[in-house]
């Protein structure tokens, strides 16, 4: 059994996952450190956070 | 207020956001004025069913798709050194791959969705990112578009085009971080 993933990598995995399919047990492992680790629960969060707010982003109108 | 005085306010910032796409002005004008243009021809289309930015937005993302898709492998982004992108976001985290400073959780982020100055904030945010960077993620993310068309367009691999993601969500996270979130901690 490989050693469990870092912060590091977890949190290229999640950028990752936001892009592809990441393969099923490389995704089992990302998850159970997320679930395990409070920091990178909350980029989890945010990075689907980002991905929301940034398809909500509009031309803005304040610069004429 | 007439239809032709509102497209006249939402002229420069569709342009500018044209510009952020596209990197030619000229090419921007065109997608802008052509996106004008189509509302103009069928103003019913739009009646009713959005506000008019929401709308003319929408036709813009699909003109901008088109001149990319159009502009193929013309415009190539200069590679990266990935090294390099790669180095600067190990700066955030410990030899051991811990985190620096960990990530902490954000307060009611949906409540900045109702609120236009948080907008205001993501956009000055993205503005600040590396041109190359800032637009892969915006093809990515605002455009929608495939991360393997993205790549094969712009003639970078996917491997870079995963780590120019990465590195565009890792400083947007922490410029929101710092920049709305930290306030309302």
């Amino acid at each position: 059994m490989k050693p469990e993933l870092t912060c590091k990598e977890v949190a290229r995995l999640i950028s990752e996952g936001l892009d592809a399919e990441l393969p099923a047990h490389e995704r089992a492992r990302m998850r159970l450190h997320v679930v395990l680790c409070d920091a990178c629960r909350n980029v989890n969060e945010q990075f689907a956070f980002l991905r929301k707010a940034t398809r909500a982003l509009k031309p803005h109108q304040d610069d004429k | 207020m007439t239809l032709e005085s509102e497209l006249a306010q939402l002229h420069q910032p569709l342009l500018r956001f044209a510009q952020l796409q596209l990197r030619n002005d000229s090419m921007a004008e065109d997608v802008v004025s052509e996106t004008l243009l189509a509302i103009l021809e069928k103003p019913d289309n739009f009646q009713g069913r959005s506000t008019l930015r929401t709308y003319a937005t929408g036709i813009l993302k699909f003109k901008i798709i088109d001149v990319l898709r159009l502009r193929g492998r013309e415009v190539h982004i200069e590679p990266l050194a990935e090294q390099s992108l790669d180095d600067a976001l190990d700066a955030l985290f410990e030899a051991d791959g811990h985190w620096q400073d960990e990530p902490q959780a954000w307060r009611e982020p949906e409540r900045a969705l109702e609120q236009s100055q948080f907008f205001e904030t993501l956009q000055a945010c993205v503005d600040r990112l590396p041109a190359r960077v800032g637009r892969v993620f915006m093809m990515r993310e605002w455009l929608e578009r495939e991360t393997d068309e993205i790549c094969e367009e712009l003639g970078i691999t996917a491997n870079h085009c995963g780590v120019l993601l990465y590195r565009a969500r890792m400083q947007l996270r922490e410029c929101l971080d710092r920049n709305w979130f930290q306030g309302a901690r």
